[in-house]
Parts: structure tokens; C-alpha cells; sequence
């Protein structure tokens, strides 16, 4: 059905149709029912002539029995049923008559009445004024003629009510009929509407509700990024035509929204991959590079180039990338007009980007920067977006359309400016990781150039040191001769000094490396007990010769910690020969380990001589010695505690020193020891 | 008689080491740099060598190696002698095969002492 119709027009012939039906039923119903109760009336309407006609009859016999009476009996009493009977005979007969409308019943009533008159005129009416005496004969007279018209009446009288009856009968089979038929027709009547309005409901469904269908079932399929359905504008009522086109319309406004929108995400999700790409690399060139390419790949630009800011001006090199086809432009921009710097500083400064779609001949742009730019590199279409961080200008990015004219969609110039923002990142990354870079390199050819001259040192003083000695000792073993004992006591001093030599080299190079930091701890679970020990049997021989006596306080069974057991030794070693040293022989050097609150303390008191209390904050000073020391003429370095110290520092613990000149020093080793998890586990290792 | 080939660049230990080694004794085969030394070792076949690490043309550990991987000379003990006395020198000593390793500045006497005890390890 291509005829168009409106739902108005529809609705109004539909509920036209309707109400047209109602009334037809209404109206065949009303006819019906008053059809046939015409003819029930017309029967109905029988009933009171019935009932008088027959009342008449009696009215007349009751009048004869009176009348049979007097003339039988001679009884005047008998004259009143008769009167009475002759008088309601006439009203009844009247009666009948005026409530028939028919005429051949109105004809019979009229025999009738002449026949019940002429009863009464010829023979009761004389006879009732007969008087008693005469009766008798007058009586006999017209016994036989009363009788005889008595009966006429009777026939006339049955013939009447016979046809009263048929007749009545006849209309109650009309009635009937009339009843049947009206049933039958409103019946029809009924048929016909329901057909009519089963037809009309049916068209609406078709016409109307198929439609409305279609168009809810179009609305409720439109969902984010389903907005591909179209509704049939061709079909349906005109106002559902209209709808459905707005809903077209609708429909291409959110598939362009959402086209848009996928265009931005996807330009989002570019932008941030290539953010990530550029920000991998902390080379310069690389740097710039995967930018450019990112970039043109992605938009499918022409050309896309970056210019560097160098000494205030952007630079004339330029890090290009450009499509597959197109001759690469070299150094063609070369020599650019100075004052594209300034224009590219104030957009940085305003913090815009310029771009621009020419559909002009580059002849007919009247600004010279542009044209410039637009001869030289051929673009049609461009793109500039500074490239800065904080308020630093880095240089340009610059995207080129030379084939074709190109109109830059808002997503697309978001991702030209996203890139810019993290190639500036990426620039400034890598440029302080470069200078890092060179701090690094400097310092590493520092260090080796400071091991080199460590090593160097070491090698270049223990090789005469070795000369001095082993030849010392080769005379004093009198390999070459006798030696007297002057010569003796003199190769002693040389000897005492070469020994002394000896020792501050080692102590300088152990010291030189664990303030470089480069002292490597090899650290292994370890037992405080075993370390204390091995530097006890140390420093026994020289004890016993210095005549100090060494005791050891029983501590902790075992005492384990994660440390250099070596390093651990030497700095117990240092301190137990500290105490040896400076304490006369008699004295005593007293040894404790001890744990408290996770720390493992080594202990070393000694009844020597002591630090003056003036000279105790300068302990740790390189090469200091104690003025009661040299005074003594005790030998020492002068680097032992600071040794101990940064060895103990290394460890993670502390070295703490008491003392009192004249009447001795204590030592405190202070070391951590490992979490109680970890204890256990540096138990058993050192038990192994 | 018992033969030492003894390499060291610096005349003095060289001849203080040769003194020392001579009045026990040995025949001394002096040798001024690590070539020099693998050449003497590989004609002499000595008994013991002692070699300084820091030399000329040919380091002491290299002249192990190679000794080492000499048939004719694997089984000459070798002391190694060095300035240097880091752990990781040692290490490195040792794992070129050396059997002794002194730091300068060793004592005559210890040096003397070292070389009998790798002569007898070795008759034994």
C-alpha cells in the first residue's frame, strides 16, 4: 500500500467506522424491538373487546333467565336480573365495539347488538311490562318467537367471538413473526459491525501498529556505536514518515558525534604512543627522529620535520621525514627567514600552534612569512607547534601537506600538540641525561684514573721498600760479613723505619679505598666469637713481649652476624694492638663481647696510658697521634681508628672511644645484628 | 744442584732475591722480563721459578699460563711475587696456577723458606 495516509485520518475513519457500526446496531435493535412489540400489542389489543364481548353475552342470558322467571313464575323479583342484564348488555356491546379498529368485527358487533335489540324489543322488553295477571297469555304467545330470537342472538353472538378469537390469534402468529424477524435482522445488524470493526482494527494494526512497531524496535537498537540502523522513510502513516526521517537525522548527527569522537580517541591513543616511543630514547637525534616518523606515519602527513632551537634561532638543520615517493628535501631550508624564530617564540609565548589549509596561489598571500615558507617548502597545507618546556622554546614541529590540500581536524592538531609537549619532555631527558652522561664518564675516568695512581703508588713504594728491607736483613743476617753491633743497632733503626714505611702504605691504601667507597665488604654469616678470637692469637706473641696481660670476659655462647669477617678481624686486630701498645708492661687489656637490644658490642679496656681529653675530639683526624704517644715514642700511623671506624661504618655500626689520660682507654665495636628471622638462618650458615 | 729461574724487572730485588737464593745454595737463572723468563724456563726446565707479577713484554701470571699449558714445564712450582695485594690479585695468581704468592715487601728469609717448601711438596 503506497498510498499515504495520516494516523489522523486513519484514526477518524476507524473510530468512524465504529460509531457507525453502534448506531446501525443500535438503530436494527430499536426497529426490531418495537416491530415487535407492535404486534403484541395488536393482540393485546383484542383482550378488552374479548372480555366485554363475552360480558355482553352474559349480560343478555342473565337478562333472559329474569325474563324465563317472571313469565314462569310471575314474580315481579325476577324483572331485575333483567333490567340490570338488558342495561350492562348495551354498555358492554358498546364497549366492544369502540375498542376494535377492525371493520369486520365492528360489522358482526353491529348484527350482533341488532339481534340482541331485536330479542329484546320483540319479545323480553313487551314482556317485562306485561303485568302478572295478563302474562300467562301473553306469555304463551311469544314463548315460542323469544326463544326463536334468543337464538339468532346466540349464533350471531358465537359467530362474532368466533372471529374475535381467529383474529386474535392471527396477530399473535404476526407478533410472533414480526419478533423473529426483528431478532434475525439485529442479528445481521451485529454480524456486519463486528466484521466492520474487526476489518477497521486489523487496517489500524496494519497501518498504524506495524509501523510504531518498527520505529520503537529502530529507537531501542540505537546504542553507543550502534547508531549504523536506518528506519524505512517510504513506509507507514505520513507522521510516522516524519518521525522516522528525524530519526534518521538523529541517527547521522550521533554517527558523525561518534565518528568524531573514535577520530579523537584514536589520535589520543597515537599521541600517547608515540609520547611513549619518544620518550624511550634519551638521544637527541633519536630522539627527534622516532617523533617525526611517529607523527607523519600516523597522519599520514607529507612531510614532517623538526628544527631545533641553536644559540637563540632555530636552527637551519632539520631532522626530516617525509612519505614514500617524495624526494627527501635535504637542506632546502636552509637560510629561512630570521623572523621565523620570532614568530615561532610568540606562539610558544601565547602557548598556540599555527596551522593553515591554502586554496590560494602562494603568490596571492600577502603575508611575506607565510609565503615565504609556503615557496620554499612547496606546503599547502601546514602545521607548527612550538616545542618547549617550561619557558624554555626547544624548536618547532612542523607538519607539511604538499600533494594536497588538507583541512586539520581538531584530533589532529590535539596530537600535534600532545607530541610537541613530549618530544620537549623527551628533549629535555635527554639533554640532562647527557650532561649526567658526561658527569659519569668524568667520574669513572676519575675513579680508574685514582685506582690507577693507587695502584701505581703501591707498586712504585713497595718495590724500593722491598729493596730496602731484604737487603737490611741480608747484612744483619751477615750474609756479606760479619756485622758489629753498632752497625747492628743502626740497621735497626732502618729497619724499624722500613717496617713503619711499610705500614702506613697498607694503612693508607686500605683507608684510600673505603673512603672511595670502593672497599667491597664480603659479607658472609659470621661468628663474632671466631673473629676475636683469630686477633687474640694475633696479638698474643706481642702482648707476651710487651708484658701485657690480655683476658677475655666470657660473653654471649655465640654472637652471629652478617659481615666481612676478614675486614671485622683487622678492625678488632687494630684495637687490640691500639690497647697492647699504649699500655705499659703490668697492665691489663680486657676483652668483652656482649649483645644488647640487637647490637652485638665488642669491648676493649685497657690500663694504658690514655688519650689527653684536649686531644680526644681530634681522634679520628687522618695521620693524628696522640702527643702523650710520641712523646713515648710509641710507633703508629696515625690511621688505625679511623680504619676501624669506617670499617665499622660499613658494617652498619658504630665505634665509640672512652678515655682517660693515665688511666686507660675503652673501645666500644658496635655492630648490628640481623632481624631474629635472619638470625637463624645466619646461625646455621655459620655453624656450616 | 738445584736450579731457580727468578724473573724480576727490577735489578735490585733480582739480585737481592739471587743473593739470597745463591748463598743457600742454588743455581740462580736470572731473567729481566716475562719473555725472557718463559724462554729461560722452557731451554732450563729449573726446579722452581719465581716470578715477579708487574714485568715488561710478559706478566708473571702469563708466564704461569703458559708454563702451564707447556707439558715440558707443568709441573715447575712457581711463586709469584707481587706489589700488589688485593684479594682479587691473588685470585687471579692462583688461578694461573701459581702454587706460592708473596706481596712486596717480602723478606728475604719468607722467600727462601717458601722456595724449599715448594722444592720438597714437589719431591714429595
Amino acid at each position: 500500500m503506497n498510498g499515504t495516509i495520516s494516523v489522523r485520518s486513519l484514526l477518524i475513519r476507524s473510530l468512524g467506522t465504529c460509531l457507525a457500526m453502534l448506531v446501525l446496531v443500535g438503530a436494527v435493535g430499536m426497529a426490531g424491538v418495537s416491530l415487535a412489540s407492535g404486534g403484541l400489542n395488536a393482540y393485546a389489543g383484542f383482550e378488552p373487546q374479548r372480555l366485554a364481548h363475552r360480558a355482553a353475552l352474559q349480560a343478555l342470558t342473565d337478562a333472559e333467565t329474569g325474563v324465563r322467571g317472571y313469565r314462569l313464575t310471575h314474580d315481579e323479583v325476577f324483572l331485575d336480573p333483567y333490567r340490570d342484564g338488558r342495561g350492562r348488555f348495551g354498555r358492554e356491546m358498546s364497549a366492544a365495539m369502540h375498542s376494535d379498529d377492525s371493520d369486520e368485527i365492528t360489522r358482526l358487533l353491529h348484527d350482533e347488538l341488532a339481534t340482541g335489540n331485536r330479542w329484546l324489543e320483540g319479545y323480553a322488553d313487551p314482556l317485562a311490562q306485561t303485568s302478572p295477571s295478563r302474562l300467562d297469555a301473553r306469555g304463551q304467545k311469544y314463548a315460542h318467537s323469544g326463544r326463536a330470537m334468543f337464538d339468532d342472538y346466540r349464533v350471531a353472538h358465537a359467530t362474532t367471538a368466533q372471529r374475535i378469537d381467529e383474529l386474535q390469534e392471527e396477530r399473535l402468529r404476526r407478533g410472533h413473526r414480526a419478533e423473529s424477524i426483528a431478532f434475525l435482522v439485529t442479528l445481521a445488524a451485529i454480524a456486519v459491525a463486528v466484521v466492520a470493526v474487526v476489518a477497521t482494527v486489523l487496517r489500524t494494526h496494519r497501518l498504524l501498529l506495524i509501523p510504531l512497531r518498527r520505529v520503537r524496535r529502530a529507537i531501542a537498537a540505537f546504542r553507543p556505536g550502534e547508531s549504523d540502523r536506518r528506519l524505512d522513510e517510504q513506509e507507514g502513516p505520513l507522521e510516522l514518515r516524519e518521525i522516522a526521517r528525524g530519526l534518521n537525522l538523529a541517527a547521522e548527527r550521533v554517527r558523525a558525534a561518534e565518528t568524531a569522537r573514535e577520530d579523537l580517541l584514536r589520535m589520543r591513543e597515537l599521541a600517547r604512543e608515540i609520547g611513549r616511543r619518544v620518550g624511550m630514547s634519551l638521544d637527541t637525534d633519536r630522539v627527534v627522529l622516532e617523533a617525526v616518523t611517529a607523527v607523519g606515519t600516523a597522519i599520514g602527513a607529507d612531510r614532517v620535520y623538526v628544527r631545533l632551537m641553536n644559540d637563540g634561532h632555530l636552527d637551519a638543520a632539520v631532522t626530516e621525514w617525509h612519505a614514500e615517493g617524495l624526494a627527501p628535501s635535504g637542506r632546502e631550508w636552509q637560510g629561512v627567514a630570521e623572523d621565523a624564530t620570532a614568530r615561532v617564540r610568540a606562539l610558544f609565548v601565547e602557548g598556540q600552534i599555527w596551522h593553515s589549509a591554502l586554496v590560494r596561489k602562494p603568490r596571492d598571500v600577502s603575508d611575506l612569512l607565510t609565503r615565504n615558507h609556503v615557496e620554499r617548502t612547496g606546503a599547502r597545507s601546514t602545521v607548527l607547534v612550538p616545542i618547549g618546556s617550561g619557558d624554555e622554546l626547544l624548536g618547532v614541529l612542523v607538519i607539511l601537506q604538499t600533494e594536497r590540500i588538507r583541512f586539520w581536524e581538531a584530533p589532529l592538531l590535539e596530537l600535534a600538540e600532545s607530541v610537541a609537549a613530549d618530544l620537549g619532555r623527551a628533549l629535555v631527558n635527554a639533554r640532562s641525561f647527557g650532561h649526567q652522561e658526561e658527569l659519569v664518564e668524568r667520574l669513572q675516568e676519575l675513579d680508574r684514573v685514582k685506582s690507577d695512581f693507587l695502584a701505581t703508588v703501591s707498586h712504585e713504594l713497595r718495590t724500593p721498600l722491598t729493596s730496602i728491607a731484604g737487603y737490611v736483613e741480608l747484612i744483619r743476617d751477615e750474609d756479606a760479613g760479619p756485622v758489629t753491633p753498632q752497625m747492628d743497632s743502626m740497621l735497626d733503626v732502618v729497619d724499624r723505619n722500613a717496617a713503619r714505611l711499610k705500614a702506613l702504605i697498607e694503612d693508607l691504601l686500605t683507608l684510600s679505598r673505603i673512603e672511595a667507597d670502593s672497599f667491597k665488604l664480603a659479607t658472609a654469616p659470621m661468628d663474632v666469637e671466631v673473629v676475636v678470637s683469630g686477633a687474640l692469637r694475633t696479638i698474643a706473641p706481642d702482648a707476651a713481649s710487651a708484658g701485657v696481660e690480655v683476658e677475655v670476659l666470657p660473653g654471649p655462647d655465640t654472637l652471629h652476624l652478617v659481615g666481612d669477617a676478614g675486614q671485622l678481624e683487622r678492625a678488632v686486630l687494630n684495637v687490640l694492638s691500639n690497647a697492647v701498645k699504649f699500655t705499659p708492661a703490668g697492665g691489663r687489656v680486657t676483652v668483652s663481647t656482649a649483645e644488647t637490644g640487637g647490637l652485638a658490642t665488642i669491648m676493649v679496656r685497657d690500663t694504658g696510658i690514655g688519650i689527653p681529653q684536649a686531644e680526644q675530639p681530634r681522634l679520628f683526624s687522618r695521620f693524628f697521634r696522640a702527643s702523650n704517644a710520641t712523646a713515648a715514642a710509641i710507633q703508629g700511623t696515625g690511621l688505625g681508628l679511623t680504619i676501624v671506624r669506617g670499617i665499622a661504618e660499613h658494617h652498619g655500626g658504630t665505634l665509640e672511644i672512652d678515655s682517660v689520660e693515665g688511666v686507660g682507654t675503652t673501645v666500644t665495636l658496635t655492630l648490628p645484628l640481623p632481624e631474629p628471622a635472619e638470625r637463624g638462618m645466619a646461625q646455621l650458615a655459620a655453624a656450616l | 744442584m738445584t736450579r731457580v729461574v727468578v724473573a724480576d724487572d727490577n735489578t735490585d730485588i733480582r739480585e737481592l732475591v739471587t743473593l739470597k737464593l745463591t748463598q743457600a745454595g742454588y743455581e740462580v737463572l736470572p731473567a729481566r722480563d716475562g719473555a725472557e723468563a718463559l724462554e729461560l724456563v722452557r731451554r732450563t726446565r729449573p726446579d722452581v721459578a719465581v716470578l715477579d707479577v708487574m714485568m715488561p713484554a710478559k706478566s708473571g701470571i702469563d708466564v704461569c699460563r703458559e708454563m702451564r699449558a707447556d707439558e715440558g714445564t707443568a709441573a715447575i712450582p712457581v711463586l709469584l711475587l707481587t706489589a700488589k695485594a688485593q684479594t682479587s690479585d691473588v685470585v687471579t695468581g692462583f688461578g694461573a696456577g701459581a702454587d706460592a704468592y708473596m706481596c712486596k715487601p717480602f723478606s728475604p728469609r719468607e722467600l727462601l723458606s717458601q722456595v724449599k717448601t715448594l722444592l720438597t711438596s714437589r719431591a714429595g
